[in-house]
């Protein structure tokens, strides 16, 4: 997996927020905080399995639906309610990835290693899901399957499109523009997908 | 007191439910045994609802079924406010929105009784069409949200919302994510949080 991935657009994970993704067929989460950090972790709970996207942010920490077992920003367990008087070992953590916030994306990566890419702050346009595999999507955008990034011009502007793998024929894009006219951008990009899964159809 | 023919199950009869609850109306409850039973099979049950479906309110003196229907009656006589069902140039978006609540969005609903209940049918066709109902739904409130928007027609939840909000959350049990829709992610959300919002099984009380 190449190494920072942009999995979401950063508007569309606000305070107190849980976000499930697709990514490269794993089942990722995206929660955000009090704090304001988003973190992203595997989406199971590490008691039963539970998909930790159902369940629900309180102040900095992340509540499991399932029985309520509570996780903090470090992803380790601080409460089993359960056990209400119990000190839960270190070892009840959750799956946490490296995550990152820039150019108006969120970013997950296997291996914190490399740091993540600095980009300048850009407004966000829209997220799309599209039925097709990424080496098409990106074919047609005139991308590449090696870069985290799309340029794209549109109108007077350049959107910058993180993309990531759902799965084999699915592809998200994350579109975000300098000066876009947010609208017309969405259209546009709506547009594309449809003609995209139309050819796949056709 | 109104008197609602309920099956706990039942993401339609949710839909009273929440507005029943939101708007504050004591009402009773009467369980129709839908699984296993059949009860709304039974002629018993046809004689409130020759259709044979759930749920069917009373109220009154009058016999109601379908559950956009339900919320209509209940907007209109209980809701003084107006504000769930606005009599102004929102009404054809209201009816517009609450037409495919109870059409296009209930693919997830058979897909939902075949996953869950072992129904017979096509689960991947069903499939197929509740993920385009949930696309258009979830590019309506992209557009919505890029005009400043929380809601599906206007500045404040209607029955629209309440009645395309049980569907949407139940599509996990018909094995459909909402990985594909961050604007039904974050609109979801802003219903769970509106004063009297219940939840039923599969779908939590509280966010
Ligand atoms: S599965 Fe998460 S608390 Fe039990």
């Amino acid at each position: 997996m190449a190494d920072w991935i942009p999995i979401a657009l950063s508007r569309d994970v606000p305070v107190g927020i849980t976000r499930a993704v697709i990514v490269d067929t794993r089942e990722v989460m995206i929660w955000r905080g009090e704090d304001g950090v988003a973190q992203v972790w595997e989406d199971r709970c590490p008691h039963r399995g539970m998909r930790l996207s159902l369940g629900f942010v309180r102040g900095n920490a992340l509540n499991c639906l399932y029985h309520g077992w509570q996780y903090g920003a470090g992803a380790n367990c601080l409460r089993i309610p359960a056990h209400p008087d119990l000190t839960v070992p270190p070892t009840i953590r959750a799956n946490a990835f490296a995550a990152a916030e820039t150019g108006g994306m969120v970013w997950m990566s296997d291996d914190s290693a490399a740091p993540p890419p600095q980009l300048p702050a850009l407004t966000p346009v829209i997220s799309l899901a599209i039925e097709v595999a990424p080496e098409r999507v990106l074919a047609e955008l005139g991308g590449s399957t090696a870069e985290p990034l799309i340029e794209l011009p549109f109108a007077a502007d350049t959107l910058q499109i993180g993309w990531h793998r759902v799965h084999a024929a699915k592809t998200m894009l994350h579109a975000t523009g300098a000066g876009a006219d947010i609208g017309a951008a969405t259209a546009h990009l709506r547009a594309l997908r449809q003609n995209l899964e139309q050819g796949v159809a056709a | 007191m109104p008197k609602l023919y309920d099956y706990v199950l039942s993401g339609s009869c949710y839909k009273v439910r929440l507005l029943l609850n939101m708007l504050g109306i004591a009402y009773e409850t009467q369980a129709v045994d839908f699984f296993p039973g059949r009860e709304h099979k039974r002629p018993e049950f046809l004689a409130l609802n020759p259709l044979g479906q759930l749920p069917v309110f009373e109220d009154a003196g009058l016999v109601l079924r379908d559950a956009q229907a339900i919320l209509c009656h209940l907007a209109s006589s209980y809701d003084a406010s107006g504000q769930w069902l606005p009599r102004d140039v929102r009404f054809g978006s209201v009816m517009m929105w609450l037409s495919f609540a109870g059409g296009e969005l209930m693919a997830i609903s058979g897909a939902r009784m075949i996953a869950m209940l072992n129904y017979p049918g096509d689960l991947a066709t069903l499939q197929a069409k509740a993920r385009t109902a949930l696309r258009l739904l979830d590019d309506h409130l992209a557009d919505r949200a890029q005009a400043g928007g929380l809601w599906i027609v206007g500045a404040t939840p209607t029955i629209a919302d309440i009645a395309s909000f049980p569907y949407v959350a139940l599509s996990h049990d018909a094995g459909i994510g909402h990985e594909d829709y961050p604007a039904i992610n974050l609109w979801q959300r802003q219903v769970r949080k509106l004063p009297g919002f219940v939840g039923m099984p599969g779908v939590p009380g509280y966010f």
